[in-house]
């Protein structure tokens, strides 16, 4: 085993066996499924408030399916209701949101409902039961006559879906239809992930070096290993510790899903509450093969999730890379905790800058601070993450990577030359200059 | 044989010169005292020699070739300022630590299994570093220096912080390891020890080899002529004015005499012998040769006021 494989091991395994790891990493997943289930519960059991829907059906078939409930009413407007009209009026006129019926529910986005507020679980769920039984009614009604198909016949009258899209009304014009809300949550999930990851990380990175600086450990290591490996190896070996806990994070989450899922019902989880899962998508899908889950994978397509996996994980290796060379590096110049401070504030700053260039880019995907944002290597990692969902171009992606690989491994070089001589250096808390100085010192 | 060759280091750190043409050759299988007041140089040259760093100008031949990075695994390293990882285990730390000397798992386990049975500390195996004393951890770590048994040995003020048992077994295991044909080099500033363990020396001040030589030469070139004696009769005749002798340091305890003698003349020892026998009863003579500790002093001040 190389020196630098012996290195990684030690730093992964120390940290990895730690009571710490094994808590958090169990504990976390169980945490954010409560978490995300929540709002889900809280819909799906609590009361929810009258709901008075307008329903323009233009095929007059429904109106005998959709009955009146204690918390639910619909009210039929003429057929030729005309849309533009009804969206201005509909809550002058005293209701809470309406729906438009333009054909068979199992063809999706025939039936549309429109309202302000999201709709509750329990509605959404009413509605839908309504209208699979117009469409088991109309399935049997086909088959009237054909019994040998009594087969088939069941099996369609079983998987009977009614499509229902449910449009939120923004206050600006356009209507933002789900997959934008997903793709706005993937991109928040996935930027606050990239913060806080690298912001850990790093400043695990850092205490670790000053760790072995301070109690002198280094001077026994550094005569069998290159300054150089010893600095990667600790880079790498924290790298590959926090990849397994996002694993670990990621299939109990998955696990904890499925189960509860399997638990409470299928329609408990929520779409917009696992869009942070993005892995869990196709295992869920195997699982509970609903409407839910169909509609949410359909929005993931539409943003290319596999595009975002990939190019996550490649500005979170990036941008680690990067904050993580320069934090060793300061772990390397100082010698007690309490002179961190100073140093450590040029590099959180800009990590705090990018997430706050990133939430800015949430609302202005392709604006000019975006733009630049996620082009800058210090703050692509973050501002990237916020752009992708929203199509970002293929040369902007390249080049701003590009610029993110080069930038590490200046980085990395650059820290590898002032770490080589900081961690044997003692005493006083050297100024900039010296640390240049350190810099351009040969071997 | 040479073991070690060192020809006209010189390191400068931006601005100053932290070694100037130190050369030294040391032998095989000797125990060779690195001396020199903080600053000197020494941790600069010890460093060198583990390639931590590398010298501007100057060559170092290492048994018998060039000192190359392969090397590394023939050197065993017991640095001043030394530590380990708190939160480790003993025994794994121990293992991590030799695995990065080269040793396979297999061999450095069963080699270690060995030396803390020796040192009696067995059952610290699977203790956290943190829960050690002091000199428990410091006999891991002169454990880990050794145990890939390298043919070279760097010791850097290994005494500091033990206690005198303690010492006293790590003074014998060094002299251990040089019969065993190990080659060491022992950076102190305890003298005492340096005439009990090193057979030759090396002084470095300012940067600059001051002083080198066998430890018996170096008391040799250093003694000023000065004789212990004991002896029974009158102390005058020998303090006459016309003596050839200068007498001090006389304690006379019942008939018996004891001073320190030199000779105010060029003088043998046999010479004084005589000159002594033919005035008072004789019941002891011995040279005196200065102290290393002495030596230090008188040639660090006198290198450092040049």
């Amino acid at each position: 085993m190389s020196n630098l494989q012996l290195i990684i091991g030690r730093e992964y395994w120390t940290r990895v066996k730690k009571k710490s790891f094994i808590i958090v990493s169990l504990l976390a997943p169980i945490g954010m499924v409560v978490l995300m289930l929540m709002p889900t519960l809280i819909a799906m059991f609590g009361s929810s408030e009258d709901n008075n829907i307008a329903v323009v059906d233009r095929t007059d078939c429904y109106s005998q399916y959709l009955k009146n409930t204690d918390s639910m009413r619909f009210f039929f407007l003429p057929s030729d209701t005309p849309e533009d009209s009804l969206r201005n009026t509909f809550e002058g006129m005293g209701f809470d949101a309406y729906m438009y019926i333009n054909g068979s529910p199992d063809v999706k986005d025939n039936i549309r409902i429109y309202s302000h507020t999201i709709m509750t679980m329990e509605t959404e769920m009413a509605i839908r039961s309504y209208f699979n039984d117009a469409l088991r009614q109309k399935y049997l009604s086909e088959y009237e006559g054909h019994s040998s198909q009594i087969d088939s016949l069941f099996a369609r009258v079983n998987s009977a879906h009614a499509e229902i899209a449910s449009v939120n009304i923004s206050d600006s014009d356009v209507d933002k239809e789900s997959s934008a809300a997903v793709g706005m949550i993937v991109a928040s999930v996935s930027m606050f992930l990239i913060y806080m990851f690298v912001l850990m990380s790093g400043s695990m990175v850092m205490n670790s070096v000053m760790d072995e600086k301070t109690n002198r450990i280094v001077e026994i290591i550094v005569s069998s290993v290159r300054p150089f490996d010893m600095m990667m190896g600790k880079i790498i070996g924290i790298a590959l510790m926090m990849l397994t806990q996002i694993a670990i994070w990621v299939v109990l989450s998955l696990v904890i899903m499925v189960a509860a899922s399997m638990f409470i019902g299928p329609q408990v989880v929520d779409v917009s509450s696992v869009a942070g899962m993005e892995q869990s998508q196709e295992a869920l899908a195997q699982v509970t093969d609903n409407g839910e889950i169909a509609n949410f994978l359909q929005y993931f397509k539409s943003i290319n999730i596999f595009q975002i996996l990939t190019l996550f994980i490649v500005y979170f290796v990036c941008g680690y890379l990067l904050y993580a060379s320069l934090f060793a590096c300061i772990g390397s110049v100082i010698d007690s905790p309490q002179d961190s401070q100073q140093f450590v504030l040029p590099l959180t700053i800009p990590i705090i800058v990018a997430l706050y260039i990133a939430i800015y880019a949430l609302q202005n995907p392709s604006g000019d601070i975006a733009f630049w944002g996620s082009l800058f290597p210090f703050t692509s990692p973050i501002v990237m993450m916020a752009r992708l969902p929203f199509s970002v171009p293929v040369w902007q992606i390249v080049l701003s990577i590009a610029i993110l690989i080069a930038s590490f491994v200046f980085t990395i070089w650059f820290a590898g030359r002032v770490y080589r001589v900081g961690i044997l250096m003692y005493g006083k808390k050297p100024s900039m200059k010296e640390i240049i100085k350190w810099f351009r010192q040969s071997d | 044989m040479a073991f070690l060759e060192v020809f006209d280091v010189v390191k400068d750190y931006s601005g100053h010169r932290a070694l100037d043409g130190l050369s030294l050759t040391v032998e095989q299988g000797c125990v060779y005292g690195l001396l020199g007041p903080n600053g000197a140089g020494k941790t600069t040259f010890i460093r060198i020699l583990n390639q931590i760093t590398k010298p501007d100008s100057g060559e170092i031949i290492f048994d018998g070739h060039k000192l190359c990075s392969a090397d590394i695994r023939q050197i065993g390293y017991l640095p001043e300022e030394r530590g380990l990882y708190k939160k480790m285990k003993v025994g794994e730390q121990a293992l991590f630590l030799a695995q990065l000397k080269g040793l396979s798992k297999h061999d450095a386990t069963i080699r270690l299994k060995h030396w803390f049975e020796k040192f009696g500390i067995s059952e610290w195996w699977n203790k956290k570093v943190e829960e050690l004393s002091k000199g428990m951890q410091q006999k891991v770590q002169f454990i880990v220096t050794v145990l890939h048994e390298p043919k070279f040995l760097i010791f850097d003020e290994p005494f500091s912080g033990f206690d005198p048992v303690n010492a006293n077994l790590l003074k014998n295991e060094i002299l251990q390891l040089k019969n065993n044909g190990a080659t060491v080099i022992f950076s102190t500033h305890n003298m005492s020890s340096v005439e009990e363990v090193c057979d030759s020396i090396t002084l470095i001040n300012k940067s600059k080899s001051v002083l080198s030589g066998a430890v018996d030469d170096v008391r040799q070139r250093f003694k000023d002529n000065q004789f212990k004696v004991r002896f029974r009769g009158d102390a005058s005749n020998i303090m006459s004015a016309d003596s050839l002798v200068d007498m001090s340091d006389i304690v006379t305890v019942g008939h018996q005499t004891t001073a320190v003698v030199r000779p105010k003349h060029d003088m043998t020892a046999n010479e004084l012998i005589r000159y002594m026998l033919e005035r008072v009863e004789l019941a002891g003579f011995e040279e005196i040769l200065p102290s290393m500790n002495d030596i230090f002093l008188k040639v660090v001040s006198s290198s450092s006021n040049q």
